[in-house]
């Protein structure tokens, strides 16, 4: 158990998965630049700093393994060794010990974790091998820190802080408050403990002060007008509430700015992962990071690792091909993988981008055939062949790897970038390579929404999801096995009513008086029938389960300018509520059993 | 329990823990949750955070009325959830002590007998003291 207040635990965790990516990073780049100081530096002053955490946490364990580490990386920067591949390795396989750790404590316990051993070992050799006699190696179970004890080794290099987030606690004037200040989070897939917090620049928070500041001026100067008001000062008032207008409109961006963070910080982790996976895989591959600055919604950041990691793992071990293919192709021998982030209009684009072998359309299309999920004599489209990788437990991999093959990962990959209202979609070219570019919302706090009303009911459908709107003529409609139909550019779609899946009183009945909105969501199309069209509005996403529940076919709710709690539906999962119900629709019009939907 | 909020509703009267109660609000109408249980008067904006509202009355199975601007929602937070109590009127703020409160009889008004936490004469009333944690979680 760990008896420490689980807000500064909070701190160390984040702090700490932050200096480890970093630490890795200098790893890496010791690995080609071996006698570069400030990389040395730098990987110190990361372990130092961890060390500190957790000896002021009393987290020994940890702090114990990385003492080793910190005397190992002392020496290199006293020059008493030299950076060796062995050394690199050895600290690589520290760091991932470090993770452990840290996972361990995210579960409640500090202790030690299996391979630490092997690895303090391999440390100690390193040490003995290098060419200054080292001083006898202190044996693991003398170093034992007292909490608070954090200076056992004396750095000469000005010891970095835990940098209190500025939420929690204001920093002591004699801490160096800007102490790597424009250093970017390194955030990823983590636990509760690591995402509850976000870390925010000085300067942002400061921006807001003055602003709300502004905004109750304005508030002030509306106030003594009105109480004192006559005709003519009409005008000032408008300028003044126009002015309440702008400010309210900036503060709402940069308070939305503020969960926004880097790419950087999944980005660089996947120098380690490539660099891993290449090794396992025998390949040699060089990896190209561009955009690593655009800046994403905290919790997307948090969520795209995940899938990122399944594509890229994907590319370096079946987009890019082994050394001998790519030469007798009269390719470079060395791989490119790109990874590249930018932003288009309301979206940010994520792309992985090998320049390998390319998609095998006929083998992808002959193992959907297998597995049923291309009916034979049925020619699909390149786009639905290769949307086929993403059918679960799909693989076309001859021999499974430890590293991929086994067919898991690319559903999951594809449910990730659902669950974030993202696609993702796949540009291939035999012999040349492929490219999986996923498009993600800049938010999640915002969306786009088309606004549309049944009955008295107003609801939002994500504009994401909607490809258009219309309204059918009687010779757009027709039943295909009982099922309702509606032709969309010379193409049958299933058609959703949305009164019945929601069991909604008033309503039209008479798709010809109605509107579809055309719903896609990537995989399936679908035609909901609504009232009437109200507009497009941006609004602000709230959570529904926070207090209630999740409620099958609503994603979430926002308000909207009358006060008003308005739904906002999860398009795409309506149609499966259709089919949740037994998926037949008697074939004469009449009264349809009312789904039952279920919270979760 | 040292305090309660006690309301009415029909000829009865209810009381819930003043810890639990985070404000009371005058009726407004609310946004329907789809296939919802009856007495699911739908979901509020209170402040930006959007909290279910419930119908006490159609929750213990009482003749519904259709709620006006004198009716009451109840604010209430049990168990980190915030849920609105939609109730006829408030009544008082009343002191009890854990003398007066009864165990629960077998019979209490129209309240399920899962809802309720023991009884306390008020005056010539009773007053019947409801579990809002169980209401919530029940809720929800």
């Amino acid at each position: 158990m760990i008896d420490v207040d689980p807000e500064s635990l909070a701190v160390f965790l984040e702090e700490a998965d932050e200096l480890i990516a970093d630490f890795e990073q200098c790893l890496l780049l010791l690995e080609t630049l071996p006698d570069d100081r400030e990389v040395i530096n730098r990987a110190f002053r990361a372990a130092h700093t961890i060390k500190g955490g957790a000896g002021m946490l009393a987290l020994n364990p940890l702090a114990a393994f990385t003492h080793e580490l910190e005397t190992l990386l002392d020496e290199l920067r006293d020059k008493q060794l030299l950076c060796t591949q062995a050394i690199i390795e050895a600290m690589l396989a520290s760091s991932d010990i470090i993770k452990a750790h840290l996972d361990l404590i995210r579960d409640g316990r500090s202790e030690k974790t299996s391979g630490q051993d092997a690895v303090l070992g391999r440390i100690w050799k390193v040490r003995a091998e290098g060419d200054m006699p080292p001083e006898a190696p202190p044996a693991p179970s003398a170093v034992v820190l007292a909490p608070g004890l954090q200076a056992v080794c004396v750095a000469s290099t000005p010891t970095p802080v835990f940098q209190p987030m500025v939420s929690v606690t204001p920093v002591p004037a004699e801490a160096p408050a800007a102490l790597e200040a424009s250093a970017p989070a390194a955030e990823g897939h983590r636990n509760e403990a690591g995402s509850a917090s976000i870390r925010v620049s000085i300067e942002k928070v400061d921006q807001l002060v003055n602003l709300v500041g502004e905004l109750s001026i304005t508030q002030a100067m509306i106030g003594e007008l009105v109480q004192d008001y006559s005709p003519g000062k009409l005008l000032t008032l408008q300028e003044s509430v126009a002015q309440l207008e702008r400010h309210c409109r900036d503060l709402q961006q940069r308070v939305l700015n503020i969960r926004m963070v880097p790419v950087k910080g999944v980005f660089e982790r996947f120098n380690r992962v490539v660099r891993d996976v290449a090794a396992q895989a025998g390949k040699q591959v060089s990896l190209e990071i561009h955009g690593e600055e655009t800046e994403l919604d905290k919790t997307v950041v948090e969520k795209i690792a995940d899938p990122l990691t399944h594509l890229v793992r994907n590319a370096v071990d079946h987009g890019l091909e082994p050394t001998e293919a790519r030469l007798s192709a009269g390719k470079p021998a060395k791989g490119l993988l790109k990874l590249s982030a930018y932003q288009k209009g309301a979206n940010i684009f994520i792309e992985v981008q090998d320049d390998g072998r390319g998609l095998d359309r006929a083998r992808i299309l002959q193992k959907g055939r297998e597995r049923g999920l291309v009916p034979e004599g049925r020619e699909p489209t390149d786009d639905q062949v290769w949307d086929l990788i993403f059918q679960p437990g799909f693989s076309t991999a001859e021999k499974v790897t430890n590293l991929s093959g086994r067919g898991v990962g690319m559903d999951v990959v594809r449910r990730n970038i659902d669950d974030l209202q993202g696609k993702v979609s796949i540009t291939t070219a035999a012999g040349q390579g492929t490219t999986f570019r996923i498009q993600l919302p800049l938010t999640l706090a915002m969306m786009d929404g088309l606004v549309v009303r049944v009955g008295k009911q107003v609801f939002l459908l994500p504009m994401v999801a909607v490809i258009s709107s219309f309204r059918p003529t009687a010779k757009q409609l027709g039943r295909v096995d009982s099922t309702e139909v509606v032709e969309v550019r010379g193409v049958y779609v299933p058609v959703v009513r949305l009164y019945e899946v929601l069991a909604l009183k008033q309503r039209v009945t008479e798709p010809t008086n109605a509107i579809i909105v055309v719903i896609d969501d990537g995989s399936r199309t679908f035609g909901l029938m609504v009232d009437e069209l109200m507009g497009q509005l941006q609004v602000v996403v709230k959570s529904l389960e926070a207090n209630y529940g999740r409620v099958k076919g609503v994603a979430g709710a926002t308000i909207l300018g009358d006060g008003q709690v308005a739904l906002i539906l999860d398009a795409p999962s309506l149609l499966g509520l259709t089919r949740d119900r037994g998926g037949h629709f008697t074939a004469a019009p009449g009264p349809l059993v009312i789904p039952n939907l279920e919270r979760a | 329990m040292n305090q309660c909020l006690t309301f009415r509703m029909g000829a009865e009267l209810y009381g819930v823990d003043i810890h639990n109660v985070q404000e009371i609000k005058g009726y407004a109408p609310s946004t329907p949750l789809p296939n919802s249980p009856d007495y699911f008067r739908g979901v509020m904006n209170l402040r930006g955070i959007i909290v279910p509202v419930v119908d006490l009355r159609a929750r213990f199975g009482m003749p519904a009325i259709e709620p006006t601007r004198v009716n009451v929602i109840i604010v209430v937070v049990a168990s980190g959830r915030v849920t609105g109590l939609l109730v006829d009127a408030v009544a008082d703020v009343a002191e009890l002590r854990e003398s007066d409160i009864q165990a629960t009889p077998d019979v209490c008004g129209a309240a399920p007998p899962d809802f309720v936490q023991g009884v306390a004469r008020m005056g010539d009333q009773l007053l019947i003291l409801l579990n809002t944690d169980r209401i919530v979680a029940a809720a929800a």
